[in-house]
């Protein structure tokens, strides 16, 4: 090789590795910069994703779509632009975000959906959420006692920064929990129609025709809205209001709204719901469907609007409100439809897309109404019997804030009597026909299938033979009673005692319930029930029919009456006791007219056909004009606005009441009612009083006769050892006194052990004796020395046992350790005779009568006398000192006579069929009145 | 006998009103009920809480990367600046390396070299550096013919 060669290869050499080391210098800086420049550039994509948000930047065709205009540059070198999202260098930064993303919503994503959709069926199930196939043209069947779906299904909603989409169904609360506002924009206004129209089905659907009615107002159009909705015009579920009258449809919301104030939401109760508990829904809905225009209503307008949104939910009414601008205080929820179909509503919130359901097929809505509206007509029309004022279930229902009965059916549907503490007594009326009965059968059926015996106790009474409660008591053809009742007084007529006795005894139970709750610092029922649990407190309803008969009189029978009725009136509300006072007679009721005191109790008033005086006439005329078998139900104290009429149905037929009685006493019959039938007379071995007695009390009691009280309890005297303790019996009628005579003999008999009581009956009269021989063989079967003596053994009898209590007397014998009873029938009938005296001690038996009647008591001999009449008792008493004689029962004897006997209060004493007067001086105050025994006798 | 009453009666409660309050204590859970609005809202609270929490982890980002990208741009353009520096040098040393060549006649000239990013990563000086000692090498190579003739010359 030449040396010039060499030169120009290693000059190669250099000049090569010159060019690379410049290369080299280059490509490094080169490389670096564009390193930066790449991580610049993915900074830059990330900071824009996750500034517009991950979601947003997915569906930014910026940022995802390549433009299909090329630059000339791109075109020349063939490589067209990408998209950002989809260029491969920033794919582990879109990577990153995502995963952010998926972490953020993983909670979301994996349960939210599911558990909407799992709420949503719970809560909502039938027409409330599912498709319209399986329920759409089915009228509903709920009555409200399952409650109220909690929400209704609008639409599907889908999060729309959510990873996934997921949609999950969307619904809104409605009935008694929320008002609904919708807003659309011309453009999707169709929409808005499509979903009340949907809503208002499927509530329609969802509860038994009748029970929900729609209101329309359209500002636009008088007819047009809701198009498919109208057949439910027909069975009136459905009135469209005219446009201009919008303060009409608002007027009337109002006063619904008033009315269910003051008679339904009453005993603390905020919302109707309450009321009705888990019964039926007693109050219909409704729903006042507004459509406006986007401009505000007038300022009255909105006003009114906004009070009845406000006070609107608790009372049932539900506003629908389409493109009105409202500021409302109550609760609402609010659906905002854009142009594009898409919603948002405040359930879901601003990141929820809802889509709403599409509209329920044309055909099928005006199909679906039809149907619904002529099962409400066909329901209307049936409505009416005994059968349909019951609930399904008996006895399920809470009297702790009051008692409510349907009674009747106006255009079927129930009108209720409520008793409670608002409207605590009520008051009836109807001339006789004017079918008071078949009411307070109705009433009472009613009630008593409601409650059971534990909520509820009956205490009924009719005072003439109209109104028979008599089968409400176990009786010899139907042994089954009325569970309820406590207390069945009928035939009363005459013993107005008796009503003064049941007033008395309601008196006295209202005392106790007050004490009670008193104890446990609290002042009405409902509150001691709920402090007292376990406790026992039934509301008492008492009827009291033909009630005017307590006061038919001047005397204190009436005044008595009306001092605790009074008592009762005011009272009793508190303590859950009701008075129903039902009259035939005006004049009854007009009695009363003067004593507002006790009258403005009864705000409940009841009036049948041709009743007058019940209403507050003459404003209030409804009773006259009232068909047969109808009744105004007021319960606002008888003004106008509180009318409510109704149809009663038959309760007195066979199958009627009296199978419901049986029903319920098969369920659980309890105590038997006590029973007063003032033409019965009581059996004296069937009183307890009479079977509780025993030998052994040294003080033995006699039984007289039964008092007319709610125990039915037997009027009795003490025979302790002591002066007076002897007994006249005074009428002209043997069977009178021999009741009394052989009822007190006998109770006697019972409390001496065999042989330890020596009767001797005297039968001075000859009609007497059976009843002597009756007695004698009653007291010797319970081995006891009886023996009967006539009119030629009195004188000898008691000149013998005057003798020996001459000789106790004077300490020549001790007591007797036995006692001896003289029972003598008709002791005047022997008067002559015993007048005569004896030659030798020139003493007569009538001494002899007195010293037995003087003496005897306190030496265990007694004296049980009938007289003939109060001028032969006296006769055999000494002048003017009538107190041996402490205990005596007086038949047909005037008052006046026996006032030297007793208190002033004997004078307003009339005789009366087998009813005595009874005075103890040593216990009494004033009189009472008894019923006589059967003792067996006949 | 009316027919609805004695279908009515059939399905017997076993409940009285007195009994039935503790029993029913005793089965419901001592949480307070909750309605179906209250809890649906609840459930779709959630994802209103997911949307809150990804766009906090965004803004939080997002101040992160809005740093980074001002401190990049800064490095960028003190790069950038190198980069230039590097091409100037470059370029001196090729044209002058160009114009001592010119007389080599036999040498077949090649444009200005690319840049190789294949290079292994190193400081930039010395790649700087070895570009000197090349040139400097090349400069060498070629000055001996030079030496040799005036030597020749003298």
């Amino acid at each position: 090789m030449s040396r010039r060669d060499d030169r120009r290869r290693r000059i190669e050499d250099s000049f090569a590795e010159f060019q690379r080391a410049v290369s080299a210098a280059l490509g490094s800086v080169a490389r670096e910069h564009r390193a930066l420049a790449t991580e610049h550039a993915k900074d830059l994509v990330e900071f824009t994703v996750r500034g517009t948000g991950i979601d947003r930047a997915l569906r930014d065709s910026a940022l995802t779509d390549v433009t299909p205009f090329l630059t000339v540059d791109e075109k020349r070198i063939g490589n067209p632009r990408q998209a950002p999202l989809s260029m491969a260098e920033f794919q582990d930064r879109l990577a990153q975000i995502r995963h952010d993303w998926q972490q953020s919503y993983h909670e979301w994503t994996t349960t939210g959906p599911d558990q909407l959709t799992e709420l949503v069926n719970s809560v909502a199930r039938g027409p409330a959420s599912w498709p319209y196939e399986s329920w759409l043209g089915h009228p509903g069947t709920h009555d409200g006692s399952e409650g109220v779906p909690e929400l209704w299904r609008i639409g599907t909603g889908e999060v729309v920064s959510a990873p996934e989409a997921a949609p999950f169904p969307v619904a809104v609360p409605l009935l008694d929990q929320s008002h609904l506002h919708i807003s659309s924009t011309p453009d999707s206004r169709q929409l808005a129609d499509g979903l009340v129209e949907s809503l208002l089905l499927r509530v329609l659907s969802h509860f038994q025709p009748g029970l929900v009615h729609v209101h329309v107002w359209d500002v636009g159009q008088l007819t047009g809205s809701l198009p498919g909705l109208y057949p439910l015009t027909r069975a009136n579920l459905l009135t469209v209001h005219d446009p201009a009258r919008l303060h009409e449809l608002l007027d009337e919301l109002s006063e619904h709204i008033r009315q269910v104030h003051t008679k339904v939401l009453v005993d603390g109760h905020l919302t109707v719901r309450s009321v009705s508990g888990e019964g039926r829904r007693t109050e219909p809905w409704r729903i006042a469907v507004l459509f406006g225009n986007r401009k505000a209503l007038r300022e009255e307008h909105q006003q009114q609007l906004q009070r009845v949104a406000r006070n609107g939910l608790a009372c049932g009414v539900q506003l629908f409100i389409v493109d009105i601008p409202i500021t409302v205080n109550s609760p609402v929820e609010t659906v905002v439809l854009r142009s594009d179909g898409s919603a948002t509503c405040t359930m879901t919130g601003k990141d929820v897309r809802v889509t709403l359901d599409p509209a329920f097929p044309r055909t099928l809505v005006p199909r679906a109404c039809a149907a619904i509206a002529e099962k409400r007509e066909e329901r209307r029309s049936r409505m009416g019997t005994f059968g349909d004022l019951l609930p399904d279930r008996p006895w399920t229902e809470s009297s702790a804030a009051g008692v409510i009965a349907p009674v009747g059916f106006d255009d079927g549907e129930q009108v209720c009597v409520q008793l409670g503490d608002t409207s605590p007594h009520a008051l009836v009326g109807g001339p006789s026909g004017s079918g008071k009965t078949n009411f307070l059968y109705a009433m009472l059926g009613s009630l008593c299938a409601r409650y059971s015996p534990d909520e509820l106790e009956l205490y009924l009474l009719d005072f003439k033979e109209g109104v028979s409660f008599a089968q409400f008591a176990p009786g010899r053809k139907d042994p089954s009673w009325l569970p309820h009742a406590r207390l069945v007084g009928v035939n009363v007529n005459t013993d107005r005692e008796f009503g003064v006795a049941l007033l008395k005894f309601l008196a006295d139970e209202m005392r106790r319930r007050a004490d009670a709750a008193k104890q446990h610092e609290v002042t009405k029922l409902e509150h001691l029930r709920a402090e007292d649990p376990g406790g026992r407190w039934p509301r008492i309803v008492a009827v009291i029919d033909e009630f005017q008969y307590l006061f038919g009189e001047r005397d204190q029978v009436t005044a008595a009456a009306t001092q605790l009725l009074e008592d009762v009136a005011r009272r009793g509300r508190s303590q859950g006791i009701h008075l129903v006072l039902s009259s035939q007679d005006v004049s009854g009721i007009e009695g009363f007219w003067g004593k507002s005191a006790i009258f403005e109790q009864f705000t409940v008033r009841i009036a049948l056909p041709k009743a007058r005086r019940v209403l507050a006439e003459p404003q209030n005329d409804a009773a006259v004009e009232l068909p047969r078998w109808h009744a105004v139900i007021n319960h606002e104290s008888g003004v106008k606005p509180g009318n409510e009429i109704c149809r009663v149905p038959d309760s007195t037929a066979k199958g009627t009441m009296d199978f419901l009685q049986n029903e319920l006493w098969r369920r659980e019959p309890g105590q038997a009612p006590g029973l007063f039938d003032g033409s019965k007379v009581p059996l004296l071995d069937a009183l307890p009083d009479f079977s509780d007695l025993r030998p052994g009390d040294a003080s033995p009691t006699v039984l007289l006769g039964q008092v007319i009280d709610v125990a039915g309890s037997a009027a009795r005297v003490r025979f302790a050892r002591t002066p007076g303790r002897n007994i006249a019996v005074i009428g002209s009628v043997v069977q009178d006194a021999a009741a009394v005579l052989g009822g007190a003999a006998a109770s006697l008999g019972r409390q001496h052990h065999p042989r330890g009581a020596r009767f001797t009956l005297a039968c001075l009269v000859d009609e007497a004796e059976p009843s002597a021989q009756h007695l004698s063989k009653r007291l010797r079967a319970d081995g006891h020395e009886a023996e009967v003596i006539y009119l030629d053994g009195i004188r000898e009898v008691l000149d013998e046992t005057a003798k020996d209590l001459q000789a106790i007397g004077k300490g020549e014998t001790d007591a007797p350790l036995t006692s001896h009873y003289l029972v003598l029938y008709g002791v005047d009938a022997a008067q002559t005779l015993l007048e005569q005296k004896d030659p030798a001690t020139r003493a007569s038996g009538v001494d002899s009568l007195r010293t037995v009647l003087k003496h005897g008591p306190e030496n265990r001999t007694h004296v049980l006398g009938w007289w003939r009449g109060v001028q032969r008792l006296k006769a055999s008493l000494p002048p003017g000192v009538y107190d041996d004689i402490g205990a005596w029962v007086a038949f047909d004897v005037q008052g006046k006579e026996l006032l030297s006997l007793g208190p002033e209060q004997v004078m307003s004493w009339s005789p009366r069929p087998r009813r005595g007067l009874f005075f103890d001086r040593f216990e009494h105050s004033r009189p009472q009145v008894i019923i006589p025994f059967d003792t067996g006798e006949a | 006998m009316n027919p609805m009453m004695t279908t009515m009666f059939d399905p017997v409660p076993p409940q009285r009103g007195s009994e039935q309050p503790p029993r029913r204590t005793e089965e419901v859970a001592p949480a307070p009920a909750l309605s179906a609005v209250e809890r649906y809202k609840e459930i779709i609270a959630i994802a209103t809480d997911a949307a809150a929490r990804q766009r906090k982890l965004d803004e939080v980002r997002c101040a992160e990367l809005a740093q980074r990208i001002a401190a990049t741009q800064q490095r960028i353009a003190e790069v950038s600046d190198r980069e230039r520096v590097v091409r100037m040098g470059a370029h001196l040393h090729w044209e002058s390396a160009v114009e001592q060549l010119w007389n080599e006649r036999w040498l077949q000239m090649v444009p200005f070299p690319k840049a190789d990013e294949s290079v292994p990563p190193r400081p930039q000086g010395e790649y700087l550096k070895a570009m000197d000692v090349a040139y400097q090498a090349l400069e060498d190579s070629l000055a001996k013919r030079t030496l040799l003739r005036r030597k020749q010359k003298d």
